[in-house]
């Protein structure tokens, strides 16, 4: 903008409703009537940081005099929008010895400010710091017949030597923004802001419209965002910022974790020992966030497999599967339900033996009444280990991540307000019936009827014969989460069902084993 | 006027700056540590090092070679803490075949190698009689005629007296992967008062980790390193004891997800919080004022829990349930010698541990600060875990964290046995009847490496 100009347009926004006429107005209050409308500028920083002012609150005089609304500046905070402007997120938060590394070069983002200044033009006249503001000094509004609106800057204020102590501008909302850019730094004069302007708003309305703006919100769930934009998923700035990649793979594992264990028709149901206390059940809450972290959520690494909700599918695409979390929960309980109703319904001796040896009723971890609970609570059984739940989970992932396409899964599309709280009961039983309507779910149901087969009972188990036994020791301790894996993939591989043995292979190949 | 060597002490911990390091690390990572090398062959301090160090901080002013040895003292963040763990570990065997002497000598320098890991990562090398430090403009200067455990003892006094460098601590232990830092800021959100900058020197000296553990101890590990040992006599070794207690503090190291110790850092939290209520308000963190007060956190922190999340920890904080005070803090209470001269390794173990975890803390903090990934260590860690026994081949390819199955698995075994053996004093029997577990038991290495190795 040249100086020369001395006129920025605008427009005008009309906002009042008729409602809002019975509010309680009162000059002597410092809560005169506002105008109906207020109005949209775009001002170069340099100039807006120029022209106006925040009032600090003043130690001197009484408090009841000091009429500045406006709180103490953080210099830090200001420091941290500076470094954003210039490098943009997540630049802005790495260390200098991260910044002058080759391995981050490639973070820098725009910074852009978007969220608009909020100020106020002071009349002339107006007092502040027991100081009016004098005419000369004055910015003047204009409204247009047209519904545009112009700011008129007297020649006088943008001289370099004019600093009166009142300014004709006033920050409601933003100086941190502001004060990133300092009066004579060196940031482009091309870079604007967009300012919201109020025309002579008294000071308690000023406070109001700033706790409305950043009191009142709640704070957002950050996972929420991975929702609204899925492709933040895969995005390598993300993954480069220390606390962006975090949000969205430890926070959704805890997330779905929650929910696999609050949803009443899921076989976790109150079954995962989500405090880590003793007794509370075999399977902690954390180790299933590790588990889900390291399949369905884990990133692509290149060459190998990535996770069905944290991954791009293909590598030389950005193609991230859409679904938010409600999906992904529903997709997981639907995956559980499907080995909780077939190792219910399987003929075979590892069932067998440990129904003989379920918990008694009314226990803690009671079976339960459905078929299949014995599997998921018997301390005996391997589906109620960290290395049976971590298989299970891999080798479902790993299926449905190789061969996503024949199975359609970019086809499971469920349209549903995003829940950025608890997910309802009633929504989730809708979204896990949906899933009936692609070729993952019958995929899902023939994998799990195949895994129903494995010898699911662990060393320990009493009266097992002890060739068997030894051989089920490989299941234990850190080894086993691979061994299980393997063995697991080796099962599907032998299958008769042309479909999972050809895409188990596929994983094994993949995999190296 | 010539200035005594507690002012030459204080004068280098006061202005050490971590900056020179830092630098150091990253270049480390660069031209090294991709080559498979900690340090680089020209590093005129890989060998002899007392020797260089001597001769280089004999002219005034020194003629060190800063580069040099800015590498040195930035890798030796990583070894002293990892080495720290492997002394505590030599310490525990030693205890479980009997030998409490041993055990405290070990130990003690399982103290001492922690906290020259804390002050590496300040930018502090300690070097036999000279020890070099590096201020803000990365120039090294050099504390000459100290001794290292002098050094060490009355360094960090002085250290854990600033709260600019112990306060560190709080920032970079997690609970639900937000710092205790912000823990406690939550509770004075909005009131203006920072009790923050108090906590953790008081915090420090109610541990016991300042005199107690170098200065006592230290007079404790020359009683046991240089006295004859059974003068005086000695009760008998209790094993049974000392396998629970064991067993209490690996409970204690399970790895969090959030690259921490699950059940430490939960107690470490509510020990912070219970001292910052009480220079808040005067009075026990009990009752509903206290109650309000974990309430009030839990609703300012700067991100929000799940509901479940924050019901269970608001009844741990308040302790509503996990009610007793833990084995490991109970015994950091207690002197290494008890008042009928008696040894109590357990005491000293127990202090060590929690030494080690902050040195473990800030030393993970300073590698994902500088970008220094596990996989750029993975030459390193490997072959240390390989030697120690804690994996077969190769470490690579297995989730480290999945190794507390392991554990958990002997900690099961030693439950069992327990339950049927509660007063089992011989250590031979011990050692026949549970010998694997014992094994396990003692390889404190890997909560090391879990705690360094995010």
């Amino acid at each position: 903008m040249s100086v020369k100009d001395l006129e920025l347009p605008g427009i005008v926004v009309k906002q009042w409703l008729k409602e809002w006429n019975s509010v309680n107005f009162s000059q002597d209050e410092l809560r005169k009537k506002p105008e109906p409308q207020f109005y949209l500028f775009s001002i170069p920083a340099k100039w807006l940081r120029k022209w106006s002012d925040i009032y600090r609150r003043q130690a001197v005089g009484k408090r009841s005099a000091d009429k500045a609304a406006q709180r103490q500046h953080i210099p830090g905070r200001s420091q941290e929008i500076k470094r954003f402007i210039r490098g943009g997120f997540p630049w802005s938060d790495l260390s200098d010895t991260q910044k002058r590394s080759s391995e981050f070069k490639d973070l820098r983002m725009p910074g852009w400010l978007s969220t608009a200044i909020i100020a106020n033009i002071l009349a002339p006249g107006t007092e502040r710091v027991n100081e009016q503001l004098a005419k000369k000094d004055s910015i003047e509004l204009k409204v247009l017949s047209d519904g545009t609106a112009k700011l008129l800057i007297p020649e006088e204020i943008t001289k370099g030597s004019w600093d009166p102590r009142v300014k004709p501008l006033e920050i409601i909302d933003g100086q941190h923004r502001l004060l990133a850019f300092e009066q004579n730094g060196d940031f482009d004069e091309s870079y604007e802001l967009p300012v919201v302007v109020f025309y002579d708003l008294d000071i308690t309305w000023q406070a109001y419209l700033f706790y409305t703006i950043n009191i009142k919100p709640k704070r957002i769930n950050a996972s929420l965002a991975y929702d609204l934009y899925p492709i933040l998923r895969t995005q390598d700035w993300l993954e480069a910022s220390p606390t962006g990649a975090y949000i969205y793979r430890e926070t959704r594992a805890q997330e779905l974790t929650e929910i696999l264990w609050s949803y009443p028709k899921s076989p976790w149901f109150q079954r995962i020992n989500m405090l880590g206390e003793p007794g509370g059940g075999t399977v902690t809450q954390a180790s299933f966030i590790r588990s889900l972290a390291a399949t369905f959520i884990k990133k692509w690494e290149g060459g190998k497999i990535g996770g069905l909700f944290g991954a791009s599918l293909d590598s030389n695409s950005t193609d991230v599967l859409l679904w938010s979390r409600s999906q992904q929960a529903a997709f997981l309980i639907f995956i559980w339900q499907s080995i909780s109703n077939s190792v219910g319904t399987v003929d075979a001796e590892w069932a067998e033996v440990l129904k003989k040896h379920r918990r008694k009723p009314g226990s803690r971890l009671d079976g339960g009444a459905k078929p299949s609970d014995f599997a998921f609570t018997n301390s005996f059984s391997l589906l109620a280990s960290d290395q049976g739940v971590r298989g299970i989970l891999q080798v479902i992932n790993d299926l449905c991540f190789l061969a996503y396409d024949e199975l359609e899964l970019f086809d499971w599309v469920f349209f549903s307000d995003l829940e950025e709280g608890e997910i309802e009961e009633s929504n989730l039983d809708r979204i896990i019936a949906s899933i009936r309507t692609v070729a993952a779910s019958d995929f899902i149901i023939r994998v799990a009827n195949e895994l129903a087969n494995f010898e699911w009972r662990n060393s320990s188990t009493p009266e097992m014969d002890p060739e068997l036994s030894k051989r089920q020791m490989i299941y234990r301790g850190s080894g086993g989460y691979k061994q299980i894996r393997k063995g697991l993939l080796e099962l599907l591989a032998s299958s008769s069902d042309e479909q999972i043995s050809r895409i188990s292979e596929e994983v094994i190949e993949k995999l190296g084993y | 006027m010539a200035s005594t060597p507690v002012q030459r002490i204080r004068k280098g911990i006061t202005h050490a700056s971590p900056q020179r390091v830092r630098v150091a690390i990253s270049e480390l990572k660069e031209r090294h540590f991709s080559q498979g090398k900690l340090l680089g062959y020209t590093n005129r301090y890989l060998t002899d090092t007392i020797k260089w160090v001597d001769k280089d901080t004999l002219p005034d002013p020194i003629c060190i070679k800063d580069k040099d040895i800015a590498h040195y003292i930035a890798t030796s963040t990583v070894l002293h803490c990892y080495d720290g763990w492997t002394f505590l570990s030599r310490g525990v065997e030693a205890l479980l075949n009997g030998d409490r002497h041993s055990c405290i000598h070990m130990v003690y320098y399982a103290q001492l190698r922690a906290v020259m890991s804390i002050f590496a990562n300040d930018g502090i090398g300690v070097f036999n009689r000279r020890h070099i430090w590096f201020n803000k403009l990365g120039t090294p200067d050099c504390v000459r005629s100290v001794g290292t455990h002098d050094f060490v003892r009355e360094g960090f006094v002085k250290w854990a007296r600033l709260k600019k460098k112990s306060n560190r601590i709080l920032d970079v232990i997690n609970v639900e992967s937000i710092s205790l830092t912000d823990w406690i800021l939550a509770a004075v959100h909005g009131s203006g008062t920072m009790p923050i900058t108090q906590v953790t020197e008081d915090w420090l000296e109610s541990w016991g980790m300042d005199l107690k553990v170098l200065g006592k101890d230290h007079k404790l590990r020359n009683l046991a390193s240089y006295r004859p040992q059974s003068i005086p006599d000695q009760p008998k070794i209790e094993m049974s004891s000392i396998v629970s207690s064991l067993s209490a503090f690996w409970s204690m190291l399970k790895p969090s997800q959030y690259g921490g110790f699950e059940m430490l850092d939960r107690y470490l939290l509510r020990n912070a919080l219970h001292h910052t209520f009480r220079t808040l308000y005067g009075t026990n963190p009990t009752g509903n004022n206290y109650d309000s007060f974990v309430r009030r956190i839990l609703g300012n922190l700067p991100r929000r829990l799940p509901t479940f999340i924050e019901d269970s920890l608001f009844d741990f904080l308040t302790s509503r349930t996990s009610v007793e005070e833990p084995v490991l803090f109970r015994e950091s209470k207690e002197l290494g010698l008890n008042a009928k001269r008696h040894l109590r390794p357990l005491a000293v173990l127990s202090r060590a541990i929690l030494l080690l975890r902050l040195a473990t803390a800030l030393t993970a903090d300073f590698l994902e600060e500088n970008t220094v990934q596990k996989g750029d260590l993975a030459f390193w860690w490997d072959a240390q875990g390989g030697n120690a026994g804690l994996w077969n081949i190769s470490g690579l390819d297995v989730d480290l964290n999945d190794l507390w199955s392991d554990l958990e698995l002997v900690l099961s075994d030693v439950e069992d046995w327990l339950s049927n053996n509660p007063a089992q004093d011989s250590v031979s029997v011990v050692k026949d009847m549970i010998p694997l577990q014992l094994w396990h038991l003692s390889k404190f290495q890997l909560a090391g490496l879990w705690g360094i190795l995010r």
